[in-house]
């Protein structure tokens, strides 16, 4: 079945076929949301909300056009909402919510890894879709909801930011 | 540096492991009925019922349902409150070392939780055991400690705050104290279990 009939099946209520349809989604999706949220729990639950919205909003679904994009949009707003929830919110008294995190002050133990967890969250949903559900730069933009022009230039403006990190780590001692 | 990019990037995000078996069957079954697309005003309400209730039936679909838990008690209470709040399937990490004394203000529910303890001689001494990421911004670097073996866990410092962040089975956690020395903090941070 081609994905617009599981669309229209979809449409008329047949959970099946939505099953179907979000079925080789889910993976990509949970991806990101592993990559967004750095839990895998909270990633799993990301996708099943995102599955439940997808359901919802599937009316808003283009006919014809690729459904992958679509649908890791669902995932990526969730967990940007997720990102602003409770669990995620300022500890009392201490500035704990992980986001614009200023990398300089791990400099001479920081190694990429670090620098990626330490992203703000956009970003890291931006280095995902492009580096690794190799989505090219106007699929990661729709995605995310930006302008191509300005996924390009976050995407310099990021491994800029993680070359200058890395080069004060790789300075022999 | 864009491919060490990729091979980092890949390497974070397979490091939580494959979705387990059935998420889209999941997914799928719990969704609600669909309201036709020429149903009445009133069906639009009752879709954002249905999708209140799938929600909830979601988020509790694979265990029973657990009861959230907020209020301020003793260690010994906390403890048996985070457990009945948060699912079996994660894991459920507090100090053992807490004086009784001590009393613990607690948020928790199937997301995760927060217990804040604080020291009834002392209010500026506090120690906050949580779920979810920090932004260590402004924060001082002292150790990569491997902390229950997370290679990427930190320990950092800033003014009379310690910080310790790492992921375990997959979850983020944040140990944090006020007012706490050194030795202090790793004592608490060893007894988590």
């Amino acid at each position: 079945m081609c994905t617009r009939q599981l669309v229209e099946r979809s449409l008329a209520g047949d959970r099946s076929a939505f099953e179907e349809l979000i079925a080789p989604l889910v993976e990509p999706g949970y991806r990101l949301a592993c990559g967004m949220l750095l839990d895998r729990d909270e990633a799993e639950d990301a996708v099943q909300e995102a599955a439940l919205k997808a359901w919802l909003k599937l009316g808003s679904f283009r006919a014809g056009s690729d459904p992958r994009p679509w649908f890791l949009t669902v995932v990526a707003n969730h967990c940007r909402d997720l990102r602003r929830g409770r669990w995620w919110s300022v500890l009392r008294g201490v500035d704990l919510e992980r986001g614009a995190a200023p990398l300089e002050d791990l400099a001479g133990g920081l190694d990429l890894r670090h620098a990626l967890t330490r992203l703000p969250v956009r970003e890291r949903a931006l280095l995902v879709l492009h580096y690794y559900l190799d989505l090219p730069l106007d699929e990661v933009a729709r995605v995310l909801g930006i302008t191509p022009a300005a996924a390009k230039s976050r995407l310099y403006r990021v491994l800029r930011r993680l070359r200058g990190d890395l080069e004060v780590c790789e300075v022999p001692t | 540096m864009s491919e060490r990019v990729r091979r980092e990037v890949r390497e974070l995000v397979e490091g939580f492991g494959a979705p387990r078996p059935g998420l889209a069957a999941r997914a799928a079954a719990g969704l609600p009925d669909r309201p036709g697309r020429t149903a009445p005003r009133w069906a639009a309400v009752a879709a954002a019922a249905l999708a209140v209730t799938a929600g909830l039936v979601l988020w509790t679909a694979r265990g029973v349902p657990h009861q959230p838990a907020e209020g301020t008690m003793d260690p010994a209470q906390a403890r048996a409150a985070v457990r009945a709040a948060v699912p079996a399937s994660r894991p459920v990490l507090l100090p053992a070392a807490m004086a009784p004394t001590w009393s613990a203000e607690v948020t928790a529910s199937a997301g995760g939780f927060r217990v804040r303890y604080t020291d009834p001689n002392d209010a500026t001494r506090s120690v906050t055991v949580a779920t979810g990421a920090a932004d260590l911004g402004g924060f001082a670097t002292l150790s990569y400690p491997a902390f229950h073996g997370d290679r990427a866990s930190i320990y950092a410092t800033k003014d009379q705050t310690l910080i310790l962040v790492w992921q375990q089975a997959g979850v983020s956690y944040q140990l944090v104290t006020t007012g706490l020395g050194d030795a202090e903090f790793w004592q608490i941070a060893n007894s988590l279990g």
